[in-house]
């Protein structure tokens, strides 16, 4: 065992016998995600990667390698991890996205990250290092406790190290645009999900669709000549090809939210929400035709004054207050149902009794401080 | 267990139910649970205190309650296909079976999701999904009989998974019972989940946490095209070296399975595929989806094959000539049944580049125990399935098989693999799991049954073995040729 995990596994017998919060955190591009409480413990000394096969498609990394680095070391053999986590530019760490959950326009149709998770190392409550899952593409002894820690937001331990399934690269992208409105656009992206077309994202703006097929050469030509007919048939128009290095600006700009929609912040009294919507419910009345959409309108980014929580869930999805307002209103935090709640609550005690990791974590942070339910209380 | 117990457990339980469901649903009499004592793995046979079949959410509801209140066990079962007794009754448990749950509730053409009760077939989904151009991917053998609800509780795969995923990736969401007759919903139609995501822990938990009633499965484009590569090596190791350079060289095969030359000559000599008995092994490579895009796979598939070495090459030039050259692949197990009297079937996963390694540790290993293993592979993601042949009326050629088997599942931990890649552990694998997890892993297993399950009520003794459960051993166990469900193709 290395001397890090070692001296992680003395901070934890510490908290547990002073009942002090640890605050796990990486390069802290998530602090504004949710509550941060208690004692820092920085990750980052922890990196490198483990083991990297090309031919078994598996890399193991320790958690506190910066997301970049993988991504150079998965570049070199034309491999990668699709599914576009934010804020890689400022350092994201391994752990921090594993934990967070977070991915970005390809994921409705390459799968989330913990379709990726093969296994995991992770530092329990009692300091001790358990094994989950393991390295191998099929795997079906236990319970796969590796992939319930993706977005978890290292509340049911430390993850000390992963190991995930990669993918070649695609051979051949392009990327198209069409001007629309959201519904049309929305009408066009369902035929993604049921048709053999090898888009790998989606995004809508401000009345442009754009859309970005990969995989080899012969289904992105094919894939150009069914958008057309579909584009032709929805509004009439027809898709224009974007030239590669905007393309490549474009999609990275979107995966990092650096896009100037995640920072045109409309009044301090706006919140900026992420709302997910089940792929067959069609634009609400409320904000039908704005925000930024993505995953064919399954994902909306939304700056609102009021509360989305509600729409959202009569609906059948769920919407979180990403970014607070700057005037310090409090929403409620997305929640799951009650009887659900109570078996993530009972997880959680029975993984950590003493609330030592990430303490308050799912909860909504406010420049007021923090507020609501706390997800993991136990009534 | 005590028979005055037991028969004072049922009573109690049969007047519980008595108000909630027609005694129709419930079994009881010996005679007629006989067909219920084992799923397929028939080496272990059990009678259930008796056998309950609800037809809805509210009998079931009730089921659950009642056992809850009388401290009753209950073991779930689905089509009883699976393949290391997890659904194995227990000695005074009820057995649920689900199998009136079989309503295919909405196929969504335009989205790509069907919503299915728990006892619907795995492939009766795709049969719905097919005037939508759409199906359910993930393909166990055994789907044409195996339901959807045993699916999750397994985690199955199949030939294709290497593609598009096992059961955990194609499910969106379940409908679940807990033991106290709660609802819960896991997953969503609205992608990621709010707070833990409870979905991926429960799909493959082999029935210890909940009873699935309904489950939301993705449907994806069914391939226009498909054609397959036969290919023959002169050596294992140069199939085992080709395989990994399809991979590197950026391809996905549809399907990627590896033959060794006892297994070809077994096929061969059962159902004349027109397979290559020169070759020390066979690879059977697939492409799937439009007509160009499979033309360009195989092609770029078939030259790295003859690179690596491949001394023969046939490309299927037509479904017929496709479903022949998999015809020898699916009937291995049949085949191998003919060579001897019994054969044992593992299961374990390894990392592909340890495949030549593990091979040639088994070719010693028949040497060792003085008995011949027949090798087939699901070589795209190193899920293993050697078959060890031996007289079952000899006890010392039963111990040695019994001692190879365990050998080999050694072997493939010490290799960074797992003991079961497709059939689960259920009773057969639940001595494994010692040699594969700490005290403090399995730790963290029980945690998560006591979190939904807190009486510890449903499918309590497989699975996961508590610290003084670490001994038992055993195997798929085939005697004589008869298998459960003999018209099955296996893998």
């Amino acid at each position: 065992m290395s001397d890090t995990v070692s001296a992680w596994q003395m901070r934890i017998h510490e908290a547990q016998a002073s009942g002090t919060p640890l605050r796990i955190r990486g390069a802290g591009t998530k602090d504004f995600y949710g509550t941060c409480v208690g004692d820092v413990l920085d990750t980052r000394a922890h990196t490198g990667i483990v083991s990297y096969e090309p031919t078994e498609l598996v890399v193991t990394v320790r958690a506190g390698t910066p997301w970049a680095e993988l991504v150079r070391a998965l570049d070199e053999r034309q491999q990668c991890l699709p599914f576009e986590p934010p804020f890689v530019a400022q350092g994201a760490t391994v752990g921090g996205v594993v934990n967070a959950g977070l991915t970005g326009a390809a994921r409705l149709y390459v799968g989330g990250i913990r379709d990726y998770v093969l296994g995991a190392h992770l530092l329990n409550a009692q300091g001790e290092l358990l094994k989950l899952g393991g390295q191998v593409m099929k795997n079906v002894a236990g319970y796969d406790l590796s992939r319930l820690l993706v977005g978890s937001r290292g509340t049911l331990g430390l993850m000390t190290q992963v190991s995930l399934k990669v993918l070649p690269q695609p051979k051949a992208v392009l990327t198209l645009r069409l001007s629309c409105d959201f519904r049309s656009a929305q009408v066009l992206c369902r035929r993604f999900l049921v048709k053999p077309i090898a888009v790998t994202g989606s995004a809508w703006l401000n009345g442009v669709l754009t859309v970005r097929l990969a995989g080899m050469a012969a289904a992105v030509s094919a894939g150009v000549v069914m958008l057309d007919g579909w584009a032709y048939e929805c509004v009439g128009g027809s898709f224009a090809r974007v030239d590669e290095a905007e393309a490549v600006a474009f999609w990275g700009a979107l995966q990092e939210q650096s896009l100037p929609y995640f920072s045109a912040r409309p009044s301090d009294e706006h919140a900026l929400w992420r709302a997910v919507l089940p792929t067959a419910v069609d634009g609400l009345t409320v904000h039908a035709d704005t925000g930024l959409a993505m995953w064919g309108g399954a994902l909306r980014w939304l700056w609102a004054v009021e509360d989305l929580s509600m729409p959202f869930k009569a609906a059948g999805g769920h919407a979180t207050c990403y970014r607070t307002p700057l005037s310090g209103r409090v929403y409620p935090t997305a929640l799951a149902a009650s009887n659900e709640q109570r078996v993530q609550a009972a997880l959680k005690m029975q993984f950590d009794p003493k609330h030592i990791f990430n303490r308050h974590r799912f909860d909504t942070v406010t420049h007021a401080g923090h507020a609501t339910v706390e997800m993991h209380h136990v009534p | 267990m005590n028979t005055d117990v037991t028969s004072s457990a049922l009573s109690s339980l049969l007047r519980a139910l008595a108000p909630h469901m027609p005694s129709a649903n419930i079994i009881s009499q010996n005679d007629r649970m006989r067909p219920f004592e084992a799923d397929a793995l028939t080496m272990f046979k059990q009678l259930p205190l008796c056998v309950v079949l609800p037809e809805n959410e509210t009998q079931l509801k009730a089921l659950l309650c009642a056992c809850s209140a009388l401290n009753i066990g209950v073991v779930t079962r689905g089509a009883g296909t699976g393949l290391s007794g997890g659904a194995t009754p227990s000695a005074g448990a009820v057995l649920l079976v689900m199998s009136k749950f079989n309503c295919i509730i909405e196929v969504d053409g335009d989205n790509g999701v069907a919503c299915v009760q728990a006892g619907v077939r795995n492939a009766a989904i795709s049969e719905a999904a097919a005037v939508h151009g759409l199906y359910y991917a993930p393909d166990p053998s055994s789907q044409i009989a195996c339901s959807i609800g045993g699916n999750v509780a397994e985690n199955s795969g199949g030939v294709h998974c290497l593609k598009y995923g096992l059961t955990v990736h194609n499910v969106l969401k379940v409908r679940v019972m807990l033991m106290s007759g709660e609802v819960i919903e896991l997953g969503g139609l609205a992608p990621d989940a709010v707070g833990l995501d409870l979905l991926p822990v429960f799909i493959g938990s082999e029935g210890m946490l909940g009873v699935v009633t309904t489950v939301w499965v993705k449907l994806v484009p069914k391939p226009r095209h498909a054609e397959v590569i036969l290919a023959s090596f002169p050596t294992v190791q140069s199939a085992a070296d080709a395989v990994a350079n399809v991979i590197a060289a950026g391809l996905i095969p549809a399907g990627l399975e590896m033959m060794d030359a006892a297994s070809t000559a077994a096929v061969e000599a059962y159902l004349h595929a027109g397979y290559d008995l020169e070759a020390a092994a066979l690879l059977l490579c697939e492409s799937d989806g439009e007509p160009d895009v499979v033309a360009q796979e195989i092609a770029a598939m078939s030259q790295i094959l003859r690179e690596a070495g491949a001394t023969r090459l046939q490309v299927s030039q037509n479904e017929a000539e496709r479903l022949k050259f998999w015809a020898g692949r699916k009937s291995a197990f049949p085949a191998a049944a003919r060579l001897a009297p019994d054969y044992y079937c593992m299961d374990g996963t390894i990392p592909r580049k340890s495949l030549g390694r593990i091979l040639t540790a088994i070719a010693a290993m028949e040497q060792e125990f003085g008995l011949q293993c027949l090798n087939v592979f699901h070589a795209g993601d190193g899920n293993m399935h050697p078959m060890i042949l031996f007289n079952g009326a000899d006890p010392d050629e039963v111990e040695r098989a019994e001692h190879f088997g365990a050998k080999i599942l050694e072997a493939s931990i010490a290799l960074g693999g797992t003991i079961t890649g497709e059939h689960g552990v259920g009773l057969e694998k639940i001595g494994h799991m010692c040699m594969q997890f700490t005290d403090e892993e399995r730790g963290a297993m029980w945690a998560v049954k006591a979190a939904f399950d807190p009486p510890g009520l449903l499918n309590a003794d497989k699975a996961i073995p508590t610290l003084h459960r670490c001994a038992e051993f055993g195997r798929m166990h085939v005697h004589h040729g008869e298998m459960p469900f003999p018209d099955l193709p296996r893998f």
